[in-house]
């Protein structure tokens, strides 16, 4: 009688269970996948093989993953002072009213779709930067290293950093201004009697959450890292080791992109290979900040 | 003191300067997607929903057959994905202690920040490919609709275990108390009242997933005709927009922007619903 009356818990159990299995699946499907290269090539050459090039049966990782770590690292370094400004400005500094408007406002950026995004950059972003200031830039900067380009071109790291930046701009502006909601009044209530100015209240508050900061930092980085469609469109899809910000390059996911539907064979299992990479980047990036917010929280978030 | 002031000044003008950086973007997009695409529909209004992509040169022709192709992907992504994430939200609800609920919603947590292209990667090796392909052993539409099921399904499975936690205790006590199976407590009483947190549950998944394009190109690969079968690779918006806007022919790149204003009043429609959806179960609650 028990188990008739429980049995509704079991049905709905099977689909949490299933919502558990459905990462090891995800990982097991890309070793699946990938094993038919790694019978044939070792991990080691692959991981470390500088070079990814069909004709000559050459699959080396390295310049992926460079190109992955610069544009999405790069990407962070636009995103951080503007977000943790911008977070600042709309729960500190500006009435209620208009921070909520404001509000809808970067939940309506969050919701363009990343192809949409690509698209502005492909189109609008990328001739216009090059135009203006990556011109200016290779003109007057250009005896720097990371300002050096042979040609100006519109699509390259810098291009795919600043749409980049644009995209996870609107998830950090609003994971921090959640941290911001935290703060107890009471320390706010302090400082001003303290006679502090805003801004040095505000340099207190942001030293309260710091740990929550760069945890959602973090899963910003996580979703630099995982973003394809729009990366693919403005990155010029040249690998190369360059430290030129100006000039093309490739990552994980648009070799993936460009690639997958024609790949066949030993291709398309590197290409595989190459995801089961990205798996392994995007999933310590989300556990490290997930680890550090629990620490520091002990909570649960968003 | 002066000097604490001006730094003062100089620091908030630079916060407001950033919400200035943050809107200029999303302004120009829209301004480009009314300005370009908006007119392009506004011309041909008839051909651009019933009319399939013309080749390159030739003036014309519209993306019916994408927004066909995404309403049958959407579709069935929905009928798979929304009852299996309605039901482990129930149960992360409802059983909030367990060791299945803990681990389901660690986990979801990590799914809501993985790669959408991995998924494409996985449902393609696992349905369609040729070792162990059984429908298809190509790109085909249904493995793309199975990988935005799998996307949505932790995003639903936490808005509704969001919307069953406002319930109050009172009510599955009052309900117990009258004798009810819990079968009947969650499907005749707790299910109706908060109605409204479901369905926004089920919206925030479809603005999820509407807008995806990596999981497709991956799994279904790129169509310019209508829909003919699920074994066969389908049509739909996010991929038209990134086929027609990397081609460097001028008609394609204005109906590329034509399919992203439409894309993007769709989403932040269905955003939109959500949001009054949430409200109500707010003001109900």
């Amino acid at each position: 009688m028990a188990v008739v009356r429980k049995s509704i818990f079991i049905f709905l159990g099977s689909f949490a269970l299933f919502l558990v299995l459905i990462l090891p699946f995800y990982f097991f499907g890309e070793l699946y996948g990938a094993s038919e290269f790694f019978s044939k090539f070792s991990f080691l050459d692959f991981i470390l093989g500088q070079e990814w090039s069909l004709p000559e049966q050459k699959y080396g990782a390295l310049q992926a993953v460079y190109g992955t770590l610069m544009t999405a690292g790069l990407a962070l370094l636009i995103t951080t002072p503007i977000s943790i400004a911008a977070a600042v400005a709309m729960s500190e500094l500006l009435p209620e009213w208009l921070s909520e408007r404001l509000g809808i406002i970067v939940d309506m950026i969050a919701a363009i779709p990343s192809v949409v995004i690509g698209l502005w950059g492909v189109l609008s972003l990328g001739p216009f930067l090059s135009n203006t200031l990556y011109r200016f830039l290779v003109e007057n900067l250009g005896f720097l290293p990371i300002f050096q380009a042979k040609t100006l071109t519109a699509y390259n790291k810098l291009t795919a950093a600043l749409m980049l930046g644009y995209m996870i701009m609107p998830f950090a502006v609003s994971v921090i201004k959640e941290n911001l909601r935290l703060v107890p009044m009471e320390i706010k209530e302090a400082a001003y009697a303290l006679g502090l100015t805003k801004w040095e209240v505000v340099r207190i508050t942001l030293s309260y959450i710091k740990p929550g900061i760069f945890a959602a930092l973090m899963l910003a980085l996580g979703r630099a890292v995982a973003e394809a469609v729009a990366v693919s469109m403005v990155i010029g899809n040249t690998c190369s080791f360059s430290v030129s910000l100006l000039e093309p390059a490739c990552t994980l996911t648009t070799l993936i992109i460009n690639n997958f539907a024609e790949a066949t064979g030993t291709e398309g299992a590197a290409l595989i290979g190459l995801g089961l990479v990205l798996f392994v980047i995007s999933i310590s990036i989300v556990l490290v900040s997930r680890l550090i917010y629990n620490k520091f929280f002990g909570g649960y978030m968003r | 003191m002066n000097l604490k002031k001006l730094r003062d000044t100089l620091y908030t003008s630079l916060a407001y300067l950033s919400l200035l950086l943050l809107i200029i973007p999303l302004t120009w997009i829209f301004f480009e997607c009314i300005m370009k695409g908006g007119y392009y529909i506004v011309s041909r209004p008839v051909e651009f929903f019933m009319d399939i992509g013309r080749p390159p040169g030739v003036e014309g022709g519209g993306i019916g057959h994408a927004i066909q192709g995404s309403l049958y992907m959407l579709g069935l992504a929905l009928l798979v994905g929304v009852p299996v994430g309605v039901f482990a939200g129930i149960y992360l609800a409802e059983r909030k202690n367990s060791p299945i609920a803990k681990a389901a919603r660690f986990m979801s947590d990590i799914l809501v920040e993985f790669p959408t292209i991995l998924v494409g990667i996985v449902t393609y090796i696992f349905l369609v490919s040729k070792v162990t392909g059984i429908l298809a052993t190509g790109p085909a539409a249904f493995a793309a609709s199975f990988a935005l099921a799998l996307i949505m399904i932790p995003i639903v499975a936490r808005s509704v275990e969001t919307a069953f936690l406002t319930i109050p205790n009172e009510i599955r006590e009052g309900a117990y108390a009258l004798g009810l199976l819990d079968r009947q407590t969650i499907f005749r009483i707790l299910l109706p009242a908060v109605r409204a947190g479901v369905v926004t549950a089920i919206l925030i998944g479809l603005a999820k997933i509407a807008g995806e394009s990596a999981p497709i190109i991956v799994s279904n690969g790129v169509s310019n005709f209508w829909f003919s079968r699920w074994t066969e690779p389908a049509a739909s918006m996010p991929v038209l927009i990134y086929v027609y806007g990397l081609s460097p022919f001028k008609e394609w790149q204005t109906q590329a922007w034509a399919a992203s204003l439409l894309l993007l009043l769709l989403i932040m429609g269905v955003g939109f619903l959500a949001r009054r959806f949430t409200k109500k179960l707010w003001a109900g609650a």
